[in-house]
């Protein structure tokens, strides 16, 4: 994504409703909140519809978007993953759970943010107990609740809340390290 | 040694707090700076896992779709509004709410019912806050008997940032605040903030804790007259 210093500007206009800029926006962002969406909801039909009220809900709130508090994208895909938790925990609560595990690529390109960030947190996150991680990244990437992290790791639900603050704790002091 | 707050925090950007422990910290996150610092710093930290997400192209037909469902609908507008010219105020009610919430797609048939039948019965004057041209974001009802306010947030969004902050402005005066409000129904003590036979209610965007001057500083985001009901027999 080339553009991604203008989506500020962009954002700043679809506050003030304005309808082309709305459109650029999705333009330059839908494949990457698309992607976030199915990370959390790969096998289901409901990630369209969800896409759809993440730009509602962006629609309507860009008013607030304020760029001291963090990237435009950040701010984004924040939207996207709580709106998709929220349809993954309602599809678990029915019983429906999830039969596809991401593998995500630690190393992979990541557009959009700061490389120097980039590179602190893959430094901080290859240092952390691999189980530490993989509960991090699953939570973070899949949606994972601690319930599922439970099931999956064959451990009881007080033990993945402690390994998930654990690990978080020494993500942010390996990360101030810098 | 982990600060509890800040694990929250942390939980929170992570997506694994349970709905009760997501709910009572969202409503922190509504007038504590500190704790949206937090957040803020957790999201930073944790954004290269949104970055290598991979680009996956939505199906062609969504924007579409997103484009109606962000449109303001005339048609719906027009029934607003001839319903407020009208004697029938509880029937055009019903339809702003009820678009509001279809928009919104997750409250329950029941609970708009429920808001119906308390809005017709009890009150005596109703603003719908808009920005322009669009769907309701907040419905405000004035109950002169017991001297409240009635807010209920049809499509307002939280801001995590930012306080939403409600006025009454009578006709002739500066603006005095209501107080702040969220996405949740809330009542207001008006007894000493009645509204008169001509007053405007406007929702503000101000710092956390509201404004600090005592008049709004932000950007008055959604606003609306506060009309009279006719009486009702």
């Amino acid at each position: 994504m080339r553009h991604m210093d203008d989506l500020e500007q962009l954002l700043h206009r679809v506050g003030q409703q304005d309808r082309a800029a709305f459109a650029l926006l999705y333009e330059r962002t839908s494949a990457k909140l698309n992607g976030i969406v199915r990370r959390i909801l790969p096998e289901m039909t409901l990630a369209d519809d969800v896409l759809q009220d993440v730009y509602v809900r962006i629609w309507r709130s860009a008013a607030g978007y304020e760029a001291s508090r963090g990237r435009p994208v950040t701010w984004m895909a924040a939207i996207a993953r709580n709106l998709a938790i929220d349809v993954r925990r309602r599809e678990a609560s029915r019983g429906l759970g999830r039969q596809v595990v991401y593998e995500p690529d630690l190393g992979g390109a990541a557009p959009g943010i700061d490389a120097e960030l980039a590179l602190a947190l893959r430094r901080c996150l290859e240092v952390l107990e691999p189980v530490q991680r993989e509960m991090i990244v699953a939570a973070y990437c899949e949606g994972m609740s601690r319930e599922e992290l439970a099931d999956r790791h064959t451990r009881p639900v007080g033990t993945v809340k402690s390994w998930l603050h654990r690990g978080l704790a020494a993500l942010k002091a390996c990360l101030s390290d810098d | 040694m982990t600060d509890p707050m800040d694990m929250t925090a942390a939980e929170y950007v992570l997506g694994t707090l349970d709905a009760d422990e997501r709910a009572a910290f969202e409503r922190i996150l509504m007038d504590d700076a500190q704790a949206v610092a937090e957040v803020a710093a957790w999201q930073r930290r944790l954004a290269l896992l949104d970055a290598i997400a991979p680009d996956v192209t939505p199906s062609p037909e969504l924007w579409a779709r997103i484009e109606a469902a962000t449109r303001p609908e005339a048609a719906n507008d027009n029934r607003v509004a001839s319903g407020w010219r009208g004697a029938a105020v509880a029937a055009a009610l019903l339809a702003c709410v009820s678009s509001g919430l279809a928009v919104m797609g997750w409250q329950k048939p029941a609970e708009t019912r429920v808001v119906t039948r308390t809005v017709a019965s009890k009150m005596d004057a109703v603003a719908t806050l808009t920005p322009e041209g669009a769907t309701p974001a907040v419905l405000v009802g004035w109950h002169e008997a017991s001297g409240r306010y009635e807010v209920r947030p049809v499509t307002m969004d939280v801001d995590p940032v930012h306080a939403h902050q409600l006025w009454l402005i009578v006709e002739g005066e500066g603006p005095r605040s209501l107080g702040l409000i969220g996405n949740e129904a809330r009542w207001i003590d008006g007894r000493a903030l009645r509204p008169g036979q001509s007053a405007t209610i406007a929702v503000s965007v101000e710092p956390l804790g509201g404004s600090k001057t005592g008049s709004p500083t932000g950007p008055v985001i959604y606003s609306g007259k506060l009309i009279r009901l006719p009486e009702r027999s």
